[in-house]
């Protein structure tokens, strides 16, 4: 009998793992089949999904309610536009420290932040990033003010779409496992312990400040690869990219994919994505249909979509998980 | 071990703790009773770091830990439960536990080995002294009451504590989980070598085990000594017993 169960939960394992080896075969071959516009789409699809799961480490993960992700995704754009422009740094140098800049401004407001709790560590959060985004915006020679900074020096091998498009792939599958890998890591487990009881973890011994603080730090700096991979895709960055109002469409992305499972962040991010282009084509008024989608993901989905999917898968399998009990038991 | 000194712990003006005093021994085990509203948890509070004493010194182990963190405090060897239910909700009755021993190994900064391998051994050695094993994968909210009280004590032994604080272990328990839980408190004192301080509101329990027992009123300690001479002492009978005796 424990056999039998133990190759049944092996072929579960097996099945998820040979899906998404077939989602990424399609990702990869499909670029033959689309046009531009299309492939131009997946690749903002592929670096949203990024952005989403890392404002995830710290929000459904850690228990944090980071208001301003997207400053960490503009600063890591801005810091790679700038070292490519402006300092001797080889491209690839550059596009590797990128990130680090924004691991390096998730510190300080990190920092700053991780004392607070909810709406109050909400809203400091919020008030720093809006700071970072008026030196962005105001800082002329520099960052180039309001004009942004255009025909950024990406090197010319990553000039077309198709380029763009297949190291995001690889970029974002590598991160997503990355991510994978350290939420399922003890450092993953405790956590997810200190979200769910922070005086409980302090008496067992976790320093519950430091362990959400390095979240914060590893949140910012893959939101600032996928800045990295905004900036190969559009060579050019804007202030806007820091303001408030793309933070809180993120926060959107990660509430209908569902914050407390790993996939929903990108599965959420794709869907608002391409509700955005296909409905901002019929209506300019596509905003009013988003917000009816929260209002009703909030009233009855509040635990996301694939929340709600993960849910019904584990209340089939219930009746197993108790014959595995019994097989840990004896 | 421990040596609490003139400890005082005040809110605004309101003395929880005023002036109490509590000396424990090497694998003792100790109890502290007083009425509702005596500072027994405030003083758990305070030893443990979770509350800054006002005044007065926290010794263990001849060292000075007044006023040091949580987690310091529980790194050098003192753990404890919680009157309220007070675990991982969200986790299963392995994790809870699991977590609880990668955090004494100092492994929790660990972030690329998947924890499903790690600890297994140990931490159902834990649970198997506490008689969870065979809920081990089951959500730990999902437990009966007097289960999840049983899990509060696992997850702290899972730190190996020298020292543990019960807050209150059998409250809300019916009386056969409360007889199991006071021979497993036995069993893991003798076993375990543990020394143990706990509050507790039941009589029976308290003379059941303690082989020290301090009273405490109104933020003071009243009375410190062996249960028999507790039993006997006149401003302990007047302030507490007097009324349940």
């Amino acid at each position: 009998m424990s056999t039998l169960l133990g190759s049944f939960i092996g072929t579960k394992k097996n099945i998820l793992l040979l899906l998404i080896l077939a989602v990424l075969l399609a990702l990869f071959f499909i670029p033959a089949f689309l046009s531009k516009y299309s492939v131009y789409l997946l690749t903002v699809v592929l670096f949203t999904s990024l952005l989403a799961t890392s404002l995830n480490i710290s929000l459904g993960y850690g228990g944090m309610l980071p208001l301003h992700q997207t400053v960490f995704f503009g600063v890591g754009a801005y810091a790679a536009a700038l070292l490519l422009n402006k300092s001797p740094l080889l491209p690839l140098l550059s596009f590797l420290a990128a990130p680090l800049v924004s691991a390096g401004v998730a510190l300080i407001i990190g920092a700053i932040c991780v004392r607070l709790r909810g709406l109050y560590f909400g809203m400091m959060t919020l008030a720093i990033g809006q700071l970072v985004w008026a030196i962005v915006y105001r800082w002329y020679e520099f960052t180039g003010g309001d004009d942004g900074i255009h025909g950024i020096a990406v090197p010319d091998v990553l000039h077309s779409i198709s380029a763009a498009y297949y190291i995001s792939l690889i970029v974002v599958s590598a991160c997503l496992l990355i991510i994978y890998i350290i939420l399922n890591s003890p450092f993953g487990i405790a956590l997810q312990a200190v979200r769910d009881n922070p005086q409980r973890c302090e008496s067992i011994g976790i320093n519950i400040h430091r362990h959400q603080l390095i979240a914060f730090v590893l949140s910012g700096f893959f939101s600032g690869v996928a800045g990295v991979l905004f900036v190969i895709l559009e060579r050019s960055v804007s202030p806007s990219l820091l303001f408030w109002s793309e933070s809180a469409e993120l926060l959107i992305m990660v509430l209908l994919g569902g914050m407390f499972t790993f996939m929903g962040p990108a599965f959420g991010a794709t869907v608002i994505i391409v509700l955005e282009v296909f409905l901002g084509v019929i209506t300019e008024y596509w905003l009013l249909v988003l917000g009816t989608v929260l209002v009703l993901i909030i009233l009855f989905l509040p635990q996301g979509v694939i929340g709600f999917v993960q849910e019904k898968i584990s209340a089939g399998t219930a009746v197993e998980r108790k014959g595995a009990d019994r097989f840990a038991s004896g | 071990m421990l040596q609490v000194k003139k400890l005082v712990k005040s809110f605004d003006g309101f003395l929880a703790v005023n002036g109490a005093e509590l000396t424990v021994g090497k694998g003792q085990i100790v109890a502290v009773i007083g009425p509702n509203g005596a500072g027994k948890t405030t003083l758990f509070n305070l030893i443990t770091g979770h509350l800054v004493p006002s005044q007065g010194t926290i010794e263990f182990k001849e060292r000075d830990i007044t006023g040091l963190s949580p987690h310091k405090i529980c790194h050098m060897g003192i753990s404890r439960s919680f009157q309220l239910i007070n675990i991982f909700p969200k986790l299963t009755v392995f994790e809870n536990v699991q977590v609880s021993i990668l955090s004494r190994k100092r492994k929790i900064l660990n972030m690329f080995s998947p924890t499903k391998k790690m600890m297994v051994e140990e931490t159902y050695r834990i649970l198997g002294k506490v008689g969870l094993a065979d809920k081990a994968h089951s959500l730990s909210t999902s437990l009966s009451y007097g289960d999840q009280k049983i899990l509060e004590m696992a997850i702290a032994l899972g730190n190996e504590p020298e020292l543990l604080l019960l807050d209150e272990p059998t409250a809300g328990m019916s009386p056969e989980e409360t007889a199991s839980t006071i021979k497993l408190i036995k069993e893991l004192a003798s076993s375990e070598g543990l020394t143990i301080l706990f509050t507790e509101h039941d009589l029976d329990v308290v003379f059941g085990i303690a082989e020290k027992i301090m009273v405490m009123q109104q933020g003071r300690t009243i009375a410190q000594g062996l249960p028999a001479d507790i039993k006997s002492d006149k401003l302990v009978q007047a302030a507490y017993l007097g009324e349940e005796c």
